[in-house]
């Protein structure tokens, strides 16, 4: 009876152990994250006047982990332009990168055209769950009357919907603004990519690189050219822009091409601010001028191939 | 020389003027044409007595000065006319009435301040020059953003959250 018990005892353990996901035994941990996770970032823009807050608009934007957004400020004489870009850093932070660009009108001119006074910054944050960020699209100095967009992220595990297809992404408001001047969208792209880079000579590759790319932030490649003095041929890549396209989606990229000296100690340019835009898993060709490789007669050509990294998915 | 010609330098001949190889071929002319001989003869008459008319008069004093102030130069004119207090001199130099003279000049002035009060109205300091700025005022629909916008640049901060 005793045996029976205790067996009958430890089975309704088990079973609610594996329906709990293990929570209940490891209540000092934080559980990982699972790629089913969302993402749901509550924004709330707040009216400070001393200690008063009035909340003046509120919304949810929700969706799977790298999904960016914008906060749109449109007021008769004064604009801004707030672009988000979320990546999940493991095992649980956020890596928020922010792309500010605001407009005001400041006079007019002689022939009575109107003058603008425009600002752009580029911000990086790396936030826990248990933080937020606050835009100040005003700035925070002076006076007890101010402006204060806060954005508070958060994890969520409902993923699918009840005939299990993946949620879409949802921007849900909760206070409506006056006037409609603060407004929202969203948008989910791939943000990690592999780049392969080949160096070829005559079409054949003496040199290659292969890296990892994060959406709008430049990587260096390195090409170490086969049989040379130890001279190293360097690509420093940045995707700019994702665009869903038919066959294949493309991405906007930008690119210089260095020659470092062996001992690095020089680095000499070969290509400045070059540009194109490729399909992914696509080859992308360009050719350099043979001179920079002191070999007249041959044809020296920059391959480019990108891919979604392991675990992106286009959709 | 043949007649035309002579009658053509008849008053430099008569004057004078001529060359020396042109009076001595005039005068070779003269001794075998008594056509030109008797009208050189009338011209030289002629002006000998207007010589002689003009000789026994004497012009006005006041047409003598004026003759003499003519022929100066017209700054010296000028100075001449000030130095004897002549106002009735420099009002006649000046040609405009002063009643037209001192409105043409209130209305350059006042043009003058105009447009420097224009430019220190629309021209504050530390502001390019032909720039007006814009007095913020209330937006004319939904939030007012006027009441929060001190010119400041926007600005970006974490903070963290209570009771997570």
């Amino acid at each position: 009876m005793k045996v029976r018990t205790a067996l009958l005892i430890i089975a309704v353990a088990l079973t609610l152990l594996l329906s709990s996901d293990g929570g209940a035994l490891t209540a000092g941990t934080r559980p990982a994250r699972h790629t089913s996770d969302r993402i749901k970032f509550r924004i709330v823009t707040v009216e400070e006047k001393g200690s008063e807050r009035n909340i003046v608009s509120e919304a949810v934007i929700e969706g799977p982990p790298n999904t960016d957004f914008m906060i749109n400020l449109e007021g008769e004489r004064f604009r801004m332009r707030a672009r988000f870009l979320t990546d999940l850093v493991p095992p649980d932070a956020l890596k928020v990168r922010t792309k500010l660009d605001t407009r005001r009108l400041y006079g007019s001119s002689e022939r009575n055209l109107p003058l603008y006074e425009e600002d752009e910054q580029n911000q990086s944050l790396q936030l826990g769950f248990d933080e937020a960020v606050v835009l100040l699209p005003f700035g925070g100095g002076g006076g007890d009357h101010r402006l204060k967009i806060e954005i508070t992220p958060m994890v969520t595990q409902t993923s699918t919907l009840p005939d299990g297809k993946a949620r879409p992404l949802e921007i849900t408001i909760l206070k409506a603004n006056p006037g409609a001047i603060i407004n929202f969208e969203a948008m989910k792209i791939p943000h990690n990519f592999v780049a392969e880079v080949a160096l070829l000579e005559d079409g054949r590759e003496v040199a290659s690189g292969t890296a990892p790319l994060l959406i709008e932030e430049p990587q260096e490649i390195n090409l170490q050219k086969i049989g040379s003095s130890g001279e190293v041929l360097i690509v420093n890549l940045t995707i700019d822009r994702y665009a869903r396209s038919r066959p294949a989606d493309q991405v906007t990229l930008g690119f210089d091409v260095y020659r470092r000296s062996a001992d690095g100690s020089r680095r000499e340019v070969i290509a400045k601010n070059w540009a194109g835009v490729a399909s992914l898993d696509s080859s992308l060709k360009y050719e350099l001028d043979s001179r920079n490789f002191n070999a007249l007669g041959k044809k020296y050509e920059l391959s480019f191939r990108l891919k979604l990294a392991p675990g992106e998915q286009a959709d | 020389m043949d007649c035309k010609e002579f009658r053509e330098v008849l008053d430099l001949y008569v004057d004078r003027e001529l060359s020396l190889e042109s009076m001595s071929a005039g005068q070779s002319h003269l001794k075998g044409c008594a056509a030109c001989g008797r009208v050189e003869r009338q011209l030289v008459l002629l002006r000998n007595s207007v010589k002689r008319v003009v000789n026994e008069f004497d012009p006005p004093a006041e047409l003598t000065d004026k003759i003499d102030t003519f022929a100066r130069p017209s700054w010296l004119r000028l100075l001449t006319g000030l130095r004897k207090g002549s106002r009735l001199a420099w009002h006649k130099k000046v040609a405009v009435p002063m009643p037209a003279f001192a409105m043409f000049l209130i209305a350059v002035l006042s043009l003058g301040v105009w447009v420097m009060s224009r430019r220190t109205a629309t021209t504050p300091p530390g502001r390019p020059p032909g720039v007006r700025t814009v007095t913020p005022m209330p937006e004319s629909r939904g939030l007012d953003l006027s009441r929060f916008d001190r010119g400041e640049r926007a600005a970006i901060e974490k903070m963290r959250l209570r009771n997570r």
